[in-house]
């Protein structure tokens, strides 16, 4: 049972590789590609974060969301999200710090 | 602003939602595909908005989730009607306004005239109420083209019509020609008279024989100018040609004007006090708005009447005409004038009545007043001298 999982890491990997070999030698968007999260932060003031898988918490000051390349940490004051749907969020507030945390 | 219009005409409920792990109920929300937004943190609950139909698809997620939702606000059309679905008669009397605005402004409420001069608006007006372009009447009820085509048949003095309708309002436009010179046919024979009585000051003929000279008194009526022309006069007999005569005769006449100055007179002394009395015109009826007062309190007064008709902006006149009429009281106050203002008031009077009763081509060369007192008026007599032509074209009758 141990081993199982590690086994079936294994090729899951090589095909993530792939992937990335694949993508960079098209050109593809790496987001389309590899399934990563695209944000796109305007100044301080508004982040919309397409390709999120969901959201750990919420709080005033911190959001915390699930992505294909790790927990992103969102850290700032009197966050707000404006709105969400399955594919992006919109998060308005002021933003002071952007984590991922693996 | 769009998406946000479409929210209120679908109606969104605003929500509370507690417990242990509000983020795995959004996560399980956004999943089955609600949409919600304006999530908001507060240390009670989130607070987040979204639609009825994206509320249904709510509880079981709650449910999965040990969350409590709880309703803060419901907005949007749906709610309103629903608030309102027993003022049905609120809902008809707005339809009823729309529909009354919509069914008014498919009407004409003024009929315009611009442009003309010598033709007189009545005469315009009439012609076009006749063919069905008037106040009141359907918009699309009259042929445009026809009636300006009409119009300039009609009218020979017309060189370009045009009718515009805008909103409510009926715009004729309208061109004169230049009025062209009356035609004197020269071959008609004719003699010149005299129009009026008086002394001639002087007569230059420029066709025809002249029968009277400089410093003859004549009558009205008499030949000053015969058209008949002696060309030969011999033995075999006598030549005779008639001609068109023309000539320019001046005379000097004297007019008389008699009239009486009252000593005594009575000025009005407006008091400042005034009472309004108004009455709407609807459809040409009127409709007393002061039904309640019957006449005014004062014995003396001027009516003044104003006339507004009511529009919606410039092009949407309504069959609506608000009267006000005014009545301004004064006191009538008895005053005398003395003999040299009442002769100022009598040479003030024979100047505006020389103005009004002379033609304007007339020459004033004298006026002279003459003051006869009686008791208590002044019999004033003006003899008035003028230069005045009096030149007439008479036709002569073919005698041939």
């Amino acid at each position: 049972m141990a081993r199982k999982p590690a086994n079936a890491q294994k090729p899951k990997k090589d095909r993530k590789d792939l992937r990335l070999i694949f993508s960079n030698m098209l050109e593809l968007p790496k987001e389309v590609a590899l399934n990563l999260p695209l944000i796109s932060i305007t100044g301080n003031q508004e982040m919309e974060i397409e390709n999120y898988k969901g959201v750990v918490e919420y709080t005033e000051e911190r959001i915390r969301l699930n992505t294909s390349c790790g927990i992103l940490k969102i850290e700032g004051k009197s966050l707000f999200l404006k709105q969400i749907t399955t594919e992006n969020m919109l998060i308005t507030g002021k933003i002071t710090k952007l984590e991922y945390m693996l | 602003m769009f998406l946000k219009g479409w929210n209120y005409l679908r109606g969104y409920v605003e929500i509370r939602v507690s417990g242990f792990s509000v983020e795995r109920f959004m996560n399980l929300a956004v999943y089955r595909g609600v949409y919600l937004w304006d999530i908001r943190y507060t240390p009670k609950g989130v607070i987040m908005k979204v639609s009825v139909k994206g509320f249904k698809l709510l509880r079981p997620c709650a449910k999965k989730t040990k969350c409590r939702i709880k309703i803060i606000s419901k907005n949007g059309y749906p709610f309103l009607a629903h608030r309102y679905r027993k003022r049905k008669i609120f809902g008809a009397g707005f339809i009823f306004f729309v529909a009354v605005l919509y069914v008014m402004s498919s009407f004409l409420w003024l009929v315009e005239i611009e442009g003309n001069e010598r033709i007189s608006s009545e005469t315009l007006i009439q012609f076009c109420q006749d063919r069905g372009l008037k106040t009141g009447a359907y918009k699309k009820g009259f042929d445009k083209n026809l009636l300006e085509n009409e119009l300039m048949l009609s009218f020979s003095d017309l060189s370009w019509v045009n009718i515009t309708v805008t909103g409510t309002r009926a715009h004729i436009q309208v061109t004169e020609t230049i009025p062209h010179q009356e035609l004197v046919n020269r071959d008609t024979p004719c003699d010149i008279i005299a129009s009026k009585d008086g002394l001639i000051t002087s007569i230059v003929t420029s066709a025809g024989t002249p029968l009277k000279k400089s410093k003859d008194v004549v009558q009205k009526g008499d030949v000053l100018v015969s058209g008949e022309l002696v060309v030969k006069e011999d033995e075999t007999g006598i030549i005779k040609q008639y001609v068109h005569s023309s000539a320019e005769v001046w005379a000097k006449m004297y007019n008389e004007i008699s009239f009486t100055v009252p000593y005594t007179y009575t000025e009005k002394a407006y008091t400042g006090e005034a009472e309004n009395y108004y009455t709407i015109q609807f459809f040409g009826k009127n409709f007393n708005l002061n039904f309640w007062k019957s006449g005014n309190s004062f014995s003396n007064y001027d009516k003044i009447t104003y006339r507004n008709q009511l529009s919606f902006g410039e092009n949407y006149p309504l069959p609506v005409i608000l009267i006000k009429n005014q009545a301004r009281e004064f006191i009538p106050i008895d005053k005398t004038r003395d003999r040299e203002q009442a002769e100022e008031l009598a040479d003030r009077i024979v100047t505006s009545r020389i103005l009004r009763e002379f033609d304007f081509e007339a020459d004033i060369v004298g006026k002279e007043l003459e003051f006869i007192p009686e008791d208590d008026y002044l019999r004033v007599l003006a003899v008035i001298t003028s230069l005045q032509r009096i030149d007439e074209e008479r036709a002569i009758e073919a005698e041939k």
